[in-house]
């Protein structure tokens, strides 16, 4: 099983071996400008120079901090304004024209004048991520649980459950898809969004260190920190994929 | 016309606090100018031109960005749906490059295409090429079974069977991914604007900011949200034009 | 507004190779240059505005990077012919192996003050100097620029360890609030900034020292900078672009302080007027000398930017040089 699925990788990581070496010939044979991009191995050189004096830690859990906090902040108020708003028809009515005021806009543009009240720290940071995550997560959420079926409810009712009971066992279960479908799509915003705050305002991260990087012409550096974010980006979506299949396994036993 | 609900008030009244918090001096700062101004502002740089110019030209390149995207996108998929050793061999590579948030390519990108528009609709087109070609490879897998069976027995040539057949047949799947595209391509964009160069909604925005002009930076976010708004209606209105057949037949296909 | 209309519309017409010939109907060479909207430029624009540059037989197509960031990139990738730059950012470009060439001078610091450049402290900090800084946060636009540079020789020179200062960035908009807010303990602001924070925050923020010109009088700060290949082929082109820019830095020269020299820089800048009245100017030169680029080279050696740099006397193309 395990030798198969190293088999069926073998031809992608050839083609990717090949890239990198027709790479490194073609900067050496001077077809591409070695001041803009540098052979793989030089970009080698500087990563490694940066994983083993352990340099990379500091930007690299700056990034994450905000990736996480920022995304669980998000998702945890998209989920219950969703549920609010999937549930009660006050709170839809009550939200709903807001929601939609808001939703449009492209949350990158939020940067500029959340840092003119929030500063440049990480209050403001994690304000744009959140915000970025929680409009997909709430209406991904608002739609599963409006989604929910109807016997499942009335079932629960006789039964003489609690709306808290019934949210939590009944309609937060069976919308979970939907939410989790919601906070895939929220992941790869945060991540955006946290790269850009931290190239805007200047601080922190990788985000930040990709573009002072290129600033000051320290390219092989810019590479080298773009491979870590990279890495990064791969890295959250394999965890969120092992968490969602996790979830989704305890849902169904559920 | 809907009756106006209590949400509408609750805007309304967020609106009025936006005022009065800006002219009573509740929120007393040069970065909180009351939301007349704004709209002010929003009202004059419309009238003047310079607005609508800047909105036209991020859409331009936006637009170029998602054809562009959309079209590469599409054959790779078509490639990875039809050819099971085309997606191990490109594959891996691919999905190393597809969690690279897009505001992270914008520094090495403007080394060599520079900061105009080759630059900013590459970004738009690399945010396009990734959901549209999952998706596209997704759709051929989904129709392959089928539909293409029975054209292949009718002994239609693969080149029309591609065009008539697939195309048809797989849009559905394309506009789903093209959908996830538009959203996203609007905020790498945007995002590219701001990062690098003078042009577009983006920039103006950065620049208001930089300016200290909170009015005219306000005015850029109210654009870029009806700009959202508006692009989402017309896909959408777009998608049953095409597609309508797929969601009125979908169901008993 | 007028200005920024017409800018606009260019935008826009780039965005419509179709509609580009129309530009080209006089005959004119097209010439792209990247600015930052600074004080500093303001000849660029003067010649613009006087037709300096037509007489030349130039269009000049400014194009504005907000922000830190300078257009070298685009100067690289082809994009622009020029690209005005902080002297410290192009000489780090050539010590990669970025050809650049200095092709016309732009401004050197004050001989005394006021100068553009300002440190600034929250009053009752009880900071003073550069030993005051030592384990604090001080902000730069950029790291690794001339703001940057002067600003750790500022402090070296104040008794103070560089090495021992937190330096971080912050875009210029950004540093006055930051710095009464608490999230910063010092920031190295240029104009109109230093005005504007003064005047926002008089009554939270104090000025400690002109940090370039204490550190560094009449030093280089930046310049316009192009391609050495492109220099070399097209040298006309560069003789003419310094030639009509000699006769816009006269102009500003000339008027220096007077209402018509703030309308044009509010114009580019889009600072209103009112706040332009109080700033502090540079000196606009029109050449560059080698004992300026040399003395750069210097202080980026000792502060941790040296590596192995051509000497001066190649890297100014003979168009700037006195």
């Amino acid at each position: 099983m395990r030798i198969e699925r190293l088999t069926a990788l073998l031809p992608g990581l050839g083609f990717l071996a090949l890239l990198l070496a027709g790479l490194e010939w073609a900067v050496n044979a001077g077809l591409v400008r070695r001041a803009l991009m540098p052979p793989p191995t030089a970009i080698w050189e500087v990563l490694s120079d940066l994983i083993a004096s352990g340099e990379v830690l500091g930007p690299l859990f700056a990034t994450l901090r905000l990736v996480f906090i920022g995304f669980a902040i998000g998702s945890a108020v998209g989920i219950a304004l969703g549920t609010a708003m999937g549930w009660w028809g006050a709170a839809y009515r009550l939200l709903e024209p807001l929601v939609e005021m808001l939703r449009p806009i492209p949350k990158a543009a939020l940067v500029p004048p959340l840092m003119l009240f929030l500063g440049l720290g990480d209050t403001m940071k994690i304000t744009s991520v959140s915000l970025a995550v929680t409009f997909p997560v709430l209406v991904n959420t608002l739609q599963g649980v409006r989604g929910v079926d109807r016997v499942l409810l009335d079932s629960a009712r006789t039964h003489g459950w609690g709306t808290a009971r019934v949210l939590r066992h009944v309609v937060l279960p069976a919308a979970l898809p939907f939410i989790l479908a919601g906070m895939k799509t929220s992941l790869g915003l945060a991540l955006i969004i946290t790269v850009l705050s931290e190239m805007l305002t200047g601080q922190g991260g990788l985000g930040f260190l990709i573009l002072d990087m290129q600033r000051s012409f320290l390219i092989r550096q810019m590479y080298a920190w773009l491979v870590i974010l990279a890495l990064v980006g791969l890295a959250l979506n394999a965890v969120f994929a092992w968490a969602e299949g996790r979830a989704l396994h305890w849902q169904r036993r559920g | 016309m809907r009756r106006p609900t209590s949400g509408f008030w609750l805007v309304l009244a967020l609106f009025l606090l936006w005022e009065v918090s800006a002219r009573t001096g509740m929120v007393d700062s040069p970065n909180w100018p009351p939301f007349s101004q704004v709209l002010a502002a929003l009202a004059r740089d419309t009238l003047s031109g310079e607005i609508p110019l800047l909105v036209g030209s991020t859409l331009a390149r936006m637009f170029a960005g998602l054809a562009a995207g959309t079209v590469v996108g599409v054959a790779v998929g078509l490639l990875f749906g039809a050819s099971r050793l085309a997606t191990r061999v490109l594959g891996p590579t691919v999905e190393l490059v597809r969690p690279i948030p897009i505001p992270a390519i914008i520094p090495p990108l403007v080394l060599f295409l520079g900061l105009d528009n080759g630059m900013k609709i590459t970004i738009a087109a690399v945010t396009a090429f990734f959901p549209v070609l999952t998706n596209t490879a997704q759709g051929l897998r989904a129709v392959e079974a089928d539909q293409l069976a029975m054209a292949r027995t009718f002994g239609v040539p693969a080149w029309r069977r591609l065009f008539l057949v697939t195309l048809p047949a797989i849009l559905p799947y394309v506009m789903a991914g093209l959908r996830v595209a538009l959203a996203l391509a609007l905020v790498t964009t945007v995002v590219a604007e701001m990062i690098a160069g003078e042009q577009g909604v983006g920039h103006y925005l950065v620049l208001m900011q930089f300016a200290g002009r909170a009015e005219e930076m306000y005015a850029a976010v109210l654009v870029l949200a009806l700009l959202g708004y508006a692009l989402n209606r017309g896909f959408l209105w777009l998608e049953r034009r095409l597609i309508g057949w797929f969601f009125a037949t979908g169901r008993d296909g | 507004m007028n200005e920024i209309t017409r800018r606009a519309a260019l935008g826009a017409t780039l965005a419509l190779p179709l509609a580009a010939p129309a530009l080209k109907a006089q005959g004119l060479t097209r010439l792209r240059v990247s600015v930052i909207p600074v004080l500093d430029v303001a000849p660029l624009h003067a010649a613009i505005a006087q037709g300096y540059f037509r007489e030349e037989g130039l269009e000049i197509d400014t194009s504005t990077t907000a922000g830190g960031a300078t257009g070298l990139p685009g100067v690289v990738a082809g994009q622009f012919r020029i690209a005005f730059t902080n002297t410290v950012s192009a000489l780090l470009g050539v010590r990669e192996g970025l050809d650049f060439r200095f092709v016309a001078a732009a401004v050197r610091s004050q001989p005394n003050p006021p100068d553009t450049m300002a440190i600034l402290v929250r009053k009752g900090s009880g900071i003073t100097n550069g030993k005051g800084l030592e384990g604090k946060r001080v902000a730069s636009n950029t790291r690794n620029n001339i703001v940057w540079l002067r600003g750790m020789a500022w402090i070296e020179k104040t008794g103070g360890d560089w090495r021992k200062v937190n330096a971080v960035e912050v875009p210029f908009p950004q540093m006055a609030d930051a710095l009464a807010g608490g999230q910063i303990d010092a920031g190295l602001f240029s104009e109109p900034f230093v005005t504007a924070a003064l005047q926002t925050h008089g009554d939270k923020l104090e000025r400690i020292g002109w940090f370039i010109q204490e550190t560094a009088p009449n030093s280089s700060v930046a310049h316009y900078v192009a391609m050495k290949e492109d220099a070399e082929r097209n040298p006309e082109i560069f003789e003419r672009f310094a030639r009509a820019l000699a006769k816009g830095t006269d102009w500003v020269n000339a008027r220096l302080g007077q209402p018509e020299l703030l309308e044009l820089i509010s114009g580019f800048s889009r600072v209103p007027v009112a706040r332009l009245k109080d700033c502090a100017f540079t000196v606009y030169v029109k050449q560059i000398t080698e004992a300026e680029i040399a003395e750069v080279i210097a202080t980026m050696t000792k502060f941790g930017l040296g590596g192995r740099y051509p000497a001066p006397d190649q890297l100014i193309f003979r168009t700037a040089k006195a």
